[in-house]
C-alpha cells in the first residue's frame, strides 16, 4: 500500500505546505494580538510541548482551516504540528531540538463535532471529534518505541530506525519488526541510551448515564493518549476529549475478518466537573426567561404544582420541595464557618401517603441525587466509614450517601429507622456540610454539602392526633432544628378533597399514553440530550426536547380548569438548572419583615394553646426564613428577594412548624366536624394575615412613591448576615423592655449626686457603707430627693468611671 | 411442498444473487430483506426454519438460515465492518466486488486478495447483542415450539433430522441434550466436499483449537455439550471456564452473538425477540483470538483488549455461535399457542381472538377450580391469583408504574414444600417463570443486580435481569433468623424497589442506571413478608393433604392437556388486552368513593381506591371485558372486603395468641 501512495504524495506535498504556511502565519500573530506568540513562549518556559489552541480563533481568522483541520484531521494536525516545531524554532532553536514533536491540543467549540460515545457514527472517521463520557478503564502506562538506535560491532556502524503504527497521525505504519540482524546478517546490539520512547495509554469512557437513552446501555469508546496525556485521568472522572476518530482495519493473524476497531487519538484531554449539568441551547435560555418574565406573578405555584403531578394536592410539600431544590445561597463567613444554603426537608405521616414516591420523583427531578434508607444503610452508613481492604490490609475511607450527594440532595427513607450513630453523624453534616472522621489513624474532612429530604414514619405507627406533634415525632429537638421545614402528611377527611384524590386516581387509570407501547417506559430520569446546537439534524429533536409545558390530555389532565398547565419535566430539570444560578440578595424591606416575623413566630409558641409546633423555633428557624424566600426569589429569576418571597417563604413556615393537637372528648363528638373548623380557623389566620399584608404592603408602596424607592441591596453577603446572627440572644420581650425603662441622668443631677455620697461617706468615717442607710442619709433633708431608679443608674454610672464598686447593696468607695 | 431449499440452506447465495443483480445501487440490501420476508410470510414458513432454541448448534448446517428466539443481555459497541469490498488476483489483477454483510470473515479466494484501499469498499456499521434464551423459559414453551419445527424442518435438514430422530423419544428435549454417537452422516460428507474451502478452515481449526471442531470426531463434541450444560465450558488451553452470563443460575441453552444490521436503536436491553439470519459458527473466528496473543509485540491493539475483553467478545463460536440477522422482531409475549403477532389487523388472528373469547367464560371458571385445588381448597386465594398472573404493567406515570400487582400470600404452610409445588403449578400455566428461594445464604451470596465488568467490558448478569412478564416467584418460608451482609441488604433492597417501582438500577460502577421492568412477583410467606407488595392475600387452606407431594401431582395430571393449553392461552391473551373505564362508571366509581371515606375513614385512603380499580381492571380482563362496568365495581370492591376482612381477623387471631 505504502507505494501506492507516492504518486499521489507529490500532489499533497504541495497542499500540506501551503496548509503549514497558514498555520505558521496564525501562530505568529505578534501583529495581531500576540495571544500564541505568548502562549508559545510560556510552552518553553514551563518546559512543554504541547500547544492548546482554541479552534474559535483559528476559525476567526482562517475559516477554511479550521473547517479542513477538523474535516481532515491527520494531514492537518501534521502540517500544524511542523509550523508548531517551525515557530517554536524561530523562537527559540535550541530548545526546538529537544524534543522529537510538538503537539497541538484543540479546544473551543466543535458544534456538531462535539459527540458522546454513542453519537460518534461513522460519518466522524477521520475528523476530529470532541468527545464526552466517564473513564472507565485505564491501561498501564507503557513505553512505546519511537526511534531506536542500534550498532553493529562487525560492521562498526550505527542504524537508526523510526517507529510509527496506527496510533501515529502519519498514515502508514512502519515496519514492526525489531531489527536484530543487519543485511549481511551481523548482529546488531541496541543502543537503549539513546534510543527514544514515549508514554502510551489506552483508556475507555463510557457514554455518561444521564445521556443514554432510556432502555439502552451505555456505549464506549477507546482513547489512545500518547505522551504528556498520559496518567492524567483515572477511572471515574468526567472527561471530554479532544482527538482524532479512525478506524483501524481488523487484520489479524493473517485472515481478514472485514471488520474495523475504532480509537480516538487524543490530542487534548480535559476534566469536567463532577458536577452533572444538563445541556442547554440559546434558545432554551430564550424559553427560559420569557417563562420566567411571562408568569413572575405565580411562577413558583406552577412551577411547584408541576412536581410529580402523579401525586395530588400536598402543595405546601411540593413547594418545599421546589424550594429546596432551588437551594438558598451559601455563606462563608470570615471565621471559616459556614452557614448553609441547603434546605433540608422531613417529612413525618402515616403509611401511604405517597411520601416515598415524592421522594422518587426527587431523584429523578433532581440532577445530583443520592438514594439510602435509615434501615438499609449498611456498613458506610450515610457519612463515611473507614474500611480495610481484607487483602492488602490497607486502610480506605469509603464515602457514605451523604458525601457522595455533595453538592446535590440526598433523599433518606425511614429516617426513623436509623441507627443512633448514624443519627448523630447527621448532625454535623447537616449544618456544616462535612464530615469529619477521626478513625483508625485516618484524619478526613470530606464535604457533603447536600440538603436532606427525608420521609419517616411516625413514633406510634400511624399519627396520633391526640399527642402533639413532637411526641409523635420521637427525635431529639437538635436533630429537628437542623430541618429547615418539617411537614406531618395526614390522610385527610374531606369529601370535596376526597373527590379530586379519586378523580385524580381514577385519570391516572384510564389515561395510556397514546405513542406508548406496551411495557415502554417513558423516559424519564435519562433524557437524551443534545449536545450540538447547530447541526440541522438535531433542529427537530432539539424541538421536541424543549416543550415547556407537557402536552394537555383531557383524560390525564382532566378538563381544562383554571390555567394548570403542567411544565415538562425536562423544562422543569433546566429551569431549575438556570435558576439555581442566581444569588438573590434581601432588599432591606424583606429582611425586616422577616425578623419581625419571626420574632412573631416566637411569640405565637406560647399565645396559642391548641395549636402545637412541630419543631423548636429557634434561631435557625430565621435562617429558614432567609433560605426559602432566597429560593423562592431564585424561582422568579430575581435579583433581589423581595417582600413577596418573604410572605411566601413565611406561609410556608406557617404552615410547617404548627399542627392542631385535638382534644379526646371534641373529637369524640363530632369527628369530622372538628377537622374542617380547625381549616376554617386556618382560613380565618390566613386571611387576617393576608389583609395585614396587603395593608402593609399598600404602606410600603406610598412610601416608595414618595421618597423615590431605591432598593437597597446587600450586595455583601457579611454585611447581612451578622444581622442575623445578632437577633437570637436578644428576645423580643427583652429588648422592649430595656428600650422603655431607660432613663437618662442629667448632668447636674449626676452631680449633686456624687457630692451627696461624698458627703455620707465622710459623715460615716468608712471606705464602706450599705445602699440603704446611703439612701437615708442623701435623701435626708434634700429638696429634690433621688428616687431609687435614679441612684441605681448614678452608681452604675460611677462604677463604671471606676470610682465606687457596688456588690451585695454595699458601696464602696475606691 | 414448496422448495424451500435453497434460501433455507445457503441464504448467503441467494443474498449474493442479489447483490450481483443490483451492485452499483446500494438498494441490494433493501431487496434482500424484502425477498427473505416474503419468503418468511408464505404458510408457516417461519416453522421451516430450524431453530437454535431446540437444535443443538453442531446438528445445525453452518451458514445456513435459522431462527433464535432470545432475550437481549448486554450490547456491544458497533462494529464498523467492510459493507462492501474488492479482492485482487495478484497474477491476473482480476478484480471482484463481494458483500461483507452477513459474513464473520471477509471471503476471499485462495489466489486472491482483498484490496483495502480499494475506492469500492463501503464502510458500514452494524450492532452486535449478546442474547441468551429467555430467561426462566418454561418447559412446554421449549417443547410446543420443537414439535412444531419437528414436524416440517425435520423433512428438510438432514442435520436437524439426524438430531430429531435421535432425541424423539425424549420428552423435553431443549432442556437436557445428550445426543447420542452417531457417525458422520453421508450428506455431510456431501457437503463438505461441496465446500472445501471450508473443509480446509475446519482442519484448521482441529489442530489448533479442538473447542472449534464442527464435524469432526464425536468426543469433543460430547465434552462441549455437557460443559455447556453444567454453565461453563472447558477451553483446550486451561484458561478459566468462560462464562455464559445467564442470569439465572442452571440455565441451559445457546447463548448466541446476534449481529443486527437495522433498526438496531429500537432494540433495548431485556427485549425478547425472535431472529432469522444466517448462522455462522466459523472456527477462524476463535483460532485467531488464541493465537492473536503471543505474536506482534508491535501491535498498537495489543494493550487495548484485556485477555478477558477477548474472551467475551469473541468466545468460540462453537459455544457461542454467531446468527448475522436478516429479519428481527420483537416478541410481544413468547407462548407459542398464540399467534406471535397480536396488533396485527389479520382476519387470522381476529378469528383466533373471538374464538377463544367466545369460551372464555368456562375456562376461566375451570382455571379457578383448577387453582382453588392448588391452594388447598381457598377461593379467594385463587381469585387473586388469576388476577396476578394476567397483570402488565400497561404505562408508568412518571415514577409510577401502573397495573402491577405484587400479590402476598402470607398464610402458606411451612415446612410442606407447599411453595415449591405451587411454583411447579405455576411454571405449567405461565411462559417463563423464576423461584427465588429465599434465604440467608441466598441472599448474601447470589448476584441479583446486573453490573459491569469493565475489565472484560460487558454487563455481568444478575438474576433480576429477566424479560418482562416473566413470573417471579419469591419464597419466603424458608427464610430463617441470621445477618445479612452487605451483598443481602443490597439484593433485599433490589428485591423492593423491583416490587415497588418496576425498575432495577444496574450498577455500573461509577453510577448506577435505572432499567425498567414488568415481572408479576408473587411472595408466599407465613406471615406477612417482609418485602413491600400490593396486595395481601391470607391463604385459608380448606384442607390439609396428607401428601402435598401426591396431592400436587395428581392435580396436574388431572388437568388434560388441551384444557392446560387453554389456561395458557388465557393467561398469555388477556394481558395483551385494552382497557377502559367510561365516564359515566368513572363518576359512580368517584361517587363511591366519596361515600366509603364519609362512612369509614380510617379504613378506605387513596391508596385503597387505587388498589380497588386495580383489582377491576384485571377482574373485567379476567371475564373477558374491556371496559369496567358497575357489577365488576362492586364485585372487586366485595373482593377487597373479603381479603381485608380476613387480614383483620388473622390479627386478631395473634393478638389473641400474645
Amino acid at each position: 500500500p505504502g507505494r501506492m501512495a507516492t504518486p499521489a504524495g507529490g500532489l499533497e506535498d504541495a497542499e500540506l505546505r501551503e496548509a503549514q504556511r497558514d498555520y505558521l502565519d496564525f501562530l505568529d500573530d505578534e501583529e495581531d494580538q500576540g495571544i500564541y506568540q505568548s502562549k508559545v513562549r510560556d510552552m518553553i518556559s514551563d518546559n512543554q510541548y504541547r500547544l492548546i489552541v482554541n479552534i474559535n480563533d483559528l476559525r476567526r481568522k482562517n475559516e477554511k482551516r479550521a473547517s479542513r483541520l477538523l474535516s481532515n484531521a491527520f494531514e492537518e494536525l501534521i502540517a500544524f504540528q511542523r509550523a508548531l516545531k517551525d515557530f517554536v524554532a524561530s523562537v527559540d532553536a535550541t530548545y526546538a531540538k529537544q524534543y522529537e514533536d510538538f503537539y497541538i491540543g484543540l479546544e473551543g467549540s466543535f458544534g456538531s463535532k462535539h459527540v458522546s460515545p454513542r453519537t460518534l457514527t461513522a460519518c466522524f472517521l477521520s475528523c476530529i471529534v470532541c468527545v464526552e463520557g466517564i473513564v472507565t478503564k485505564c491501561s498501564l502506562v507503557r513505553p512505546k518505541v519511537v526511534r531506536s538506535v542500534h550498532y553493529c560491532p562487525a560492521t562498526k556502524k550505527t542504524i537508526e530506525r523510526r517507529y510509527t503504527d496506527m496510533t501515529s497521525l502519519d498514515a502508514f505504519p512502519s515496519s514492526s519488526i525489531y531489527p536484530t540482524k543487519d543485511e549481511e546478517n551481523n548482529p546488531l546490539e541496541t543502543e537503549f541510551g539513546l534510543s527514544v520512547y514515549k508514554d502510551h495509554q489506552t483508556i475507555t469512557i463510557q457514554e455518561m448515564p444521564e445521556k443514554a437513552p432510556a432502555g439502552q446501555l451505555p456505549r464506549s469508546v477507546d482513547v489512545v493518549l500518547d505522551d504528556d496525556l498520559v496518567d492524567r485521568v483515572k477511572p471515574g472522572d468526567r472527561i471530554q476529549v479532544v482527538g482524532t476518530y479512525r478506524c483501524l482495519p481488523g487484520k489479524k493473524g493473517g485472515y481478514t475478518s472485514g471488520t474495523f476497531r475504532t480509537i480516538l487519538i487524543a490530542c487534548h484531554v480535559k476534566q469536567m466537573s463532577k458536577d452533572v449539568r444538563p445541556l442547554y441551547s440559546a434558545s432554551d435560555v430564550a424559553k427560559i426567561k420569557r417563562f420566567s418574565k411571562s408568569r413572575s406573578k405565580d411562577i413558583f405555584d406552577q412551577l411547584a404544582r408541576s412536581l410529580a403531578p402523579s401525586i395530588h394536592g400536598h402543595e405546601y410539600i411540593k413547594k418545599a420541595i421546589l424550594c429546596m431544590l432551588l437551594g438558598g445561597v451559601e455563606k462563608i463567613l470570615e471565621n471559616g464557618s459556614r452557614i448553609r444554603g441547603d434546605i433540608n426537608i422531613l417529612l413525618i405521616g402515616d403509611p401511604s401517603v405517597a411520601k416515598s414516591q415524592l421522594l422518587r420523583y426527587v431523584l429523578c427531578t433532581a440532577p445530583r441525587a443520592i438514594p439510602t434508607t435509615g434501615r438499609g444503610s449498611s456498613g458506610v452508613g450515610l457519612t463515611a466509614a473507614v474500611t480495610t481492604d481484607p487483602e492488602t490490609g490497607d486502610r480506605r475511607l469509603e464515602a457514605g450517601a451523604m458525601v457522595l450527594a455533595d453538592r446535590g440532595v440526598v433523599c433518606i427513607d425511614e429516617f426513623d429507622k436509623m441507627s443512633d450513630i448514624d443519627r448523630t453523624a447527621i448532625h454535623e453534616v447537616m449544618e456544616q456540610g462535612r464530615v469529619t472522621i477521626a478513625k483508625a489513624g485516618i484524619q478526613a474532612r470530606l464535604n457533603s454539602r447536600c440538603s436532606v429530604l427525608a420521609a419517616a414514619n411516625p413514633v406510634y405507627g400511624r399519627y396520633d392526633q391526640y399527642k402533639t406533634p413532637m411526641e409523635n415525632i420521637g427525635m431529639q429537638d437538635s436533630l429537628l432544628s437542623r430541618f429547615d421545614l418539617l411537614f406531618i402528611v395526614l390522610d385527610q377527611m374531606d369529601p370535596e378533597q376526597d373527590r379530586e384524590i379519586s378523580d385524580h386516581v381514577l385519570r391516572m387509570h384510564r389515561y395510556r399514553n397514546p405513542n406508548e407501547q406496551d411495557g415502554d417506559a417513558m423516559p424519564l430520569g435519562s433524557a437524551v440530550e443534545m449536545l450540538a446546537t447547530d447541526d440541522p439534524d438535531f433542529v427537530q429533536e432539539e424541538e421536541q426536547d424543549l416543550q415547556v409545558y407537557e402536552k394537555h390530555d383531557d383524560l390525564l389532565h382532566g378538563p381544562n380548569r383554571r390555567k394548570e398547565k403542567v411544565v415538562s419535566m425536562e423544562f422543569m430539570r433546566k429551569y431549575i438548572h438556570v435558576a439555581k444560578m442566581i444569588k438573590p440578595v434581601l432588599t432591606e424591606e424583606s429582611a425586616s419583615y422577616i425578623a419581625e416575623e419571626y420574632s412573631r413566630l416566637r411569640s405565637q409558641n406560647e399565645m396559642d394553646s391548641d395549636m402545637a409546633r412541630t419543631s423548636p423555633i429557634t434561631a435557625r428557624t430565621l435562617e429558614t426564613l432567609i433560605r426559602l424566600s432566597t429560593a423562592h426569589a431564585k424561582a422568579r429569576m430575581n435579583k433581589t428577594v423581595d417582600m413577596q418571597d418573604a410572605e411566601a417563604a413565611l406561609e410556608l413556615v406557617q404552615f410547617a412548624y404548627f399542627k392542631k393537637v385535638l382534644e379526646k372528648e371534641k373529637k369524640r363528638r363530632k369527628p369530622a366536624e372538628d377537622d374542617s373548623e380547625t381549616e376554617k380557623e386556618d382560613d380565618q389566620e390566613t386571611k387576617d394575615k393576608e389583609e395585614r399584608r396587603t395593608r402593609r404592603r399598600k404602606k410600603a408602596r406610598t412610601e416608595g412613591e414618595e421618597g423615590s424607592y431605591d432598593p437597597y441591596d446587600f450586595s455583601d453577603a457579611e454585611e447581612e448576615m451578622p444581622q442575623v446572627q445578632a437577633h437570637p440572644p436578644k428576645t423580643p420581650e427583652a429588648s422592649g423592655a430595656g428600650e422603655g425603662k431607660k432613663l437618662e441622668l442629667a448632668e447636674p443631677r449626676l452631680k449633686a449626686f456624687k457630692a451627696a455620697l461624698l458627703e455620707v461617706f465622710k459623715a460615716s468615717h468608712a471606705q464602706s457603707v450599705g445602699l440603704k442607710s446611703m439612701m437615708e442619709s442623701i435623701n435626708r433633708d434634700n429638696p429634690e430627693p433621688f428616687s431609687a431608679a435614679e441612684v441605681k443608674v448614678a452608681l452604675a454610672h460611677m462604677q463604671d468611671d471606676n470610682q465606687i464598686m457596688v456588690s451585695d447593696d454595699i458601696i464602696f468607695l475606691i | 411442498m414448496p422448495c424451500v431449499g435453497d434460501w433455507l440452506n445457503s441464504p448467503l447465495s441467494i443474498v449474493q444473487g442479489i447483490f450481483a443483480q443490483n451492485v452499483p445501487n446500494s438498494d441490494w440490501e433493501k431487496k434482500v430483506t424484502e425477498y427473505f420476508k416474503e419468503k418468511l410470510k408464505e404458510n408457516n414458513a417461519t416453522n421451516w426454519v430450524p431453530s437454535l432454541n431446540d437444535v443443538p448448534v453442531h446438528y445445525l448446517k453452518p451458514n445456513s438460515l435459522v431462527k433464535f428466539r432470545c432475550m437481549v443481555q448486554d450490547m456491544f459497541d458497533p462494529e464498523f465492518y467492510m459493507g462492501v469490498y474488492e479482492t485482487v488476483d495478484p497474477n491476473t489483477n482480476a478484480r471482484v466486488l463481494h458483500f461483507g454483510k452477513y459474513r464473520d470473515v471477509a471471503e476471499c479466494g485462495p489466489q486472491q486478495e482483498i484490496d483495502l484501499n480499494s475506492s469500492q469498499t463501503v464502510t458500514l456499521e452494524r450492532q452486535t447483542f449478546y442474547c441468551v434464551p429467555v430467561p426462566g423459559e418454561s418447559a412446554w414453551v421449549k417443547e410446543i415450539s420443537f414439535f412444531d419445527c419437528k414436524i416440517i424442518c425435520g423433512f428438510l435438514n438432514p442435520q436437524c433430522h439426524a438430531y430429531i430422530s435421535a432425541s424423539q423419544a425424549r420428552v423435553s428435549p431443549s432442556t437436557s441434550y445428550t445426543p447420542s454417537r452417531h457417525k458422520r452422516s453421508y450428506e455431510e460428507d456431501e457437503d463438505m466436499d461441496l465446500h472445501p474451502s471450508k473443509q480446509k478452515e475446519q482442519h484448521m481449526g482441529k489442530s489448533c483449537c479442538s473447542g472449534g471442531d464442527i464435524h469432526g470426531c464425536v468426543e469433543p463434541k460430547r465434552l462441549e455439550t455437557e460443559a455447556s450444560a453444567g454453565h461453563h465450558v472447558i477451553s483446550p488451553n486451561c484458561s478459566p471456564p468462560l462464562d455464559l452470563n445467564f442470569p439465572l443460575p442452571g440455565e441451559k441453552g445457546p447463548a448466541c452473538l446476534v449481529k443486527v444490521y437495522e433498526n438496531w436503536e429500537s432494540f433495548k436491553v431485556n427485549d425478547v425477540l425472535e431472529v432469522f439470519g444466517v448462522l455462522s459458527v466459523d472456527p477462524v473466528l476463535s483460532i485467531v483470538n488464541s493465537e492473536e496473543r503471543d505474536s506482534s509485540t508491535l501491535d498498537p491493539m495489543e494493550c487495548m483488549d484485556t485477555a478477558e475483553e477477548q474472551r467475551v467478545h469473541s468466545p468460540p463460536a462453537s459455544l457461542v455461535p454467531r446468527i448475522h440477522v436478516i429479519l428481527a422482531q420483537k416478541l410481544q409475549h413468547i407462548n407459542p399457542l398464540l399467534p406471535a403477532c397480536l396488533k396485527e389487523e389479520e382476519s387470522k388472528t381476529c378469528e383466533f381472538v373471538s374464538n377463544f373469547m367466545s369460551e372464555l367464560s368456562p375456562v376461566r371458571a375451570e382455571l379457578l377450580g383448577f387453582l382453588t385445588h392448588a391452594l388447598l381448597g381457598d377461593s379467594l386465594a385463587a381469585e387473586y391469583l388469576i388476577l396476578h398472573l394476567i397483570s402488565t404493567v400497561y404505562a408508568r406515570r412518571d415514577v409510577l408504574p401502573l397495573g402491577k400487582f405484587t400479590v402476598n400470600l402470607s398464610g402458606c404452610p411451612r415446612n410442606s414444600a407447599f411453595a415449591e409445588h405451587l411454583y411447579r403449578l405455576i411454571q405449567q400455566l405461565v411462559p417463563a417463570s423464576y423461584h427465588l428461594r429465599m434465604s440467608i445464604e441466598s441472599m448474601n451470596h447470589s448476584r441479583f443486580i446486573p453490573h459491569k465488568d469493565y475489565t472484560a467490558n460487558r454487563l455481568v448478569s444478575g438474576l433480576l435481569q429477566l424479560a418482562s412478564n416473566t413470573s417471579l416467584l419469591i419464597d419466603e418460608t424458608q427464610l430463617e433468623q441470621g445477618q445479612l451482609d452487605t451483598a443481602g441488604v443490597h439484593n433485599v433492597t433490589a428485591l423492593g424497589n423491583l416490587i415497588t417501582w418496576q425498575k432495577v438500577d444496574y450498577d455500573f460502577n461509577y453510577h448506577q442506571m435505572e432499567f425498567p421492568c414488568n415481572i408479576n412477583v408473587l411472595i408466599t410467606s407465613e406471615g406477612r413478608s417482609l418485602l413491600p407488595s400490593d396486595c395481601q392475600v391470607h391463604l385459608q387452606p380448606q384442607i390439609i393433604p396428607p401428601n402435598m407431594e401426591e396431592y400436587m401431582s395428581s392435580l396436574l395430571t388431572a388437568v388434560l392437556p388441551s384444557v392446560l393449553n387453554k389456561f395458557r392461552i388465557y393467561l398469555s391473551l388477556l394481558r395483551l388486552l385494552d382497557y377502559s373505564i367510561s365516564d359515566e362508571v368513572t363518576k359512580a366509581v368517584e361517587e363511591d368513593f366519596v361515600e366509603m371515606r364519609k362512612n369509614n375513614p380510617e379504613s378506605v385512603t387513596a391508596d385503597d381506591l387505587h388498589k380497588m380499580l386495580l383489582v377491576a381492571r384485571f377482574l373485567s380482563l379476567s371475564a373477558g371485558q374491556t371496559t369496567l362496568s358497575r357489577e365488576r365495581w362492586l364485585r372487586a370492591k366485595q373482593l377487597e372486603a373479603l381479603r381485608k376482612a380476613r387480614l383483620q381477623q388473622q390479627q386478631c387471631v395473634n393478638g389473641n395468641e400474645l
